[in-house]
């Protein structure tokens, strides 16, 4: 059966999505590559960013592997011109853009005391500015395509229940305000503006730092469903968020955690 | 993802608005469906709207016994909703209120408490729950004192449920004004009232039950989702 004979529930079908950090190594499946894929098989056209061009390529040979469309991009999101030639280029490739999906970001660990001045102003320019930037462009060329559009923007339970990773934590806690301001300012427009914050989900970001078999197993037990997410998981909630089923969804923060943020448990994995 | 393909989905409160849509919808997706009330006047209607798989059933969430009789026939239960409204809640400031006219607005919460408590031995392991709360629980209007606590309590409800019953999930949905029969009263007036109510909504517009009816679809079928509660509300808790 062909794409185009499914009937289209997401009304993704035709839209123009970008997704940021879409790349992973190897085959693994970030948060990133599952939502590129998740996207371009409810039928959207996906723009896969991510600063290294190779791993966005491999998401989207993954894509074209079951007929989906997808090109592949590199850019630093924490680069102003960048986040405009993204944009231009999604708009330029298939005329409009609806969706953007914003997962860049990395981790910090450590108190105030411990993290350095350095650390803190990329922490806050991968994870925040990062949105801002992204967001600052990609809203215009929504509302220039005329059906409103659908931005999601990954935080994290680190907002929520900090545990020793204070940076990310106020980085991640901005990211959930930057979220409700923005649907605040372009409801208007008919742009929904939503976060997933996922608990602990077992990426390439999480393992590629390397994670011990008892740290994997004491993640796994914090949640209440006694089990890890995938990205996966993450993804779905992204698609979910960008589609026409979430039409009257904006502001929110969905938590995608396994139960993890409703008793708090010890789930350090250093 | 899970499917809902030949899934035993009961609907509480399931015969109209928001319920019924939650019924349609996951008909339309090959779950066998169960959808009861206490109003047989609204089981009418719905069975002229709705696919003839759904199995219509009058009961009151505070029939305990008609509630066990219900879900023993069904045997087992993959996913439960209660959406039933079950109470009449008084709307005037809290100290205008007698203790009786309070209470009675728990009455909803009551009923939530009874489909739970006779549906949750026939739920299956990999099989899910979800309440419906609403909007005023975290911000209302003068007036609306009962609605907000039974709200809350729906919410603290479906927390402390996700931890007791895992692995079976727990997650709640709250609803923002969603154009449904609840406010019918409002006669002709109702569409120029909607855009009044909508000034202050982000989305500038009023809900839809099937938007709404979306959004339970997802928590059940989303296999790392619990103890969540998701806002369909168009934006109107954030400014």
């Amino acid at each position: 059966m062909r794409l185009e004979e499914i009937p289209d529930s997401s009304g993704l079908r035709d839209k123009v999505a970008i997704v940021t950090g879409g790349g992973a190594a190897e085959q693994g499946i970030g948060n990133g590559r599952a939502a590129a894929i998740l996207l371009a098989r409810e039928g959207a056209r996906v723009l896969v960013v991510d600063q290294h061009i190779e791993l966005a390529q491999a998401t989207v040979e993954m894509v074209t592997g079951f007929s989906g469309q997808a090109a592949a991009w590199e850019a630093d999101v924490t680069v102003e011109a960048d986040c405009r030639q993204m944009v231009s280029k999604a708009v330029e490739l298939w005329g409009r853009l609806d969706v953007l999906d914003n997962n860049v970001g990395i981790g910090s660990r450590g108190s105030v005391v411990d993290e350095s001045p350095d650390r803190w102003q990329q922490v806050m320019e991968t994870n925040v500015t990062s949105m801002y930037l992204t967001s600052k462009y990609a809203i215009p060329a929504m509302q220039a395509s005329g059906d409103g559009g659908s931005i999601v923007n990954v935080a994290s339970i680190a907002a929520l229940r900090p545990r020793g990773l204070t940076a990310y934590s106020t980085s991640k806690g901005a990211v959930i305000a930057l979220t409700r301001a923005m649907a605040v300012d372009h409801g208007a427009a008919g742009i929904r503006v939503n976060c997933v914050a996922p608990g602990p989900v077992y990426t390439p970001m999480v393992y590629g730092r390397g994670m011990s078999h008892e740290a994997r197993e004491r993640r796994k037990q914090a949640a209440v469903l006694n089990t890890e997410g995938s990205g996966w998981d993450v993804g779905n909630a992204v698609c979910f968020l960008a589609s026409d089923r979430a039409a009257y969804i904006t502001g929110q923060v969905l938590v995608v955690d396994g139960g993890t943020t409703l008793r708090g448990p010890p789930r350090d994995t250093s | 993802m899970q499917t809902l393909e030949n899934q035993n989905v009961v609907i509480i409160g399931g015969t109209s608005g928001i319920g019924l849509a939650t019924a349609i919808a996951a008909a339309e997706q090959g779950a066998n469906v169960w959808a009861a009330s206490r109003s047989e006047g609204t089981i009418d209607k719905a069975k002229t709207q709705a696919p003839d798989s759904i199995r219509f059933s009058p009961l009151d969430t505070h029939d305990v016994t008609g509630l066990q009789q219900l879900f023993a026939e069904i045997g087992t239960i993959h996913h439960l909703v209660s959406a039933a409204t079950g109470a009449n809640r008084t709307m005037a400031p809290f100290m205008e209120q007698t203790a009786e006219q309070f209470s009675e607005a728990f009455n909803k919460f009551w009923g939530y408490t009874n489909v739970v408590r006779a549906g949750v031995p026939h739920l299956s392991a990999d099989g899910s729950v979800v309440l419906v709360s609403g909007v005023p629980a975290r911000k209302c209007n003068p007036g609306m004192s009962a609605i907000s606590c039974v709200g809350n309590a729906v919410e603290g409800l479906g927390r402390a449920l996700a931890l007791e019953l895992a692995p079976r999930r727990v997650n709640v949905v709250a609803p923002g004004i969603i154009d449904t029969a609840m406010f019918d009263w409002m006669g002709d007036n109702k569409a120029t009232n909607f855009i009044r109510m909508s000034q202050n909504i982000p989305l500038k517009r009023v809900g839809q039950a099937n938007e709404v009816a979306n959004a339970i679809l997802f928590v059940m079928t989303t296999p790392f989702v619990t103890g969540t509660t998701i806002d369909v509300d168009g934006g109107q808790l954030l400014p």
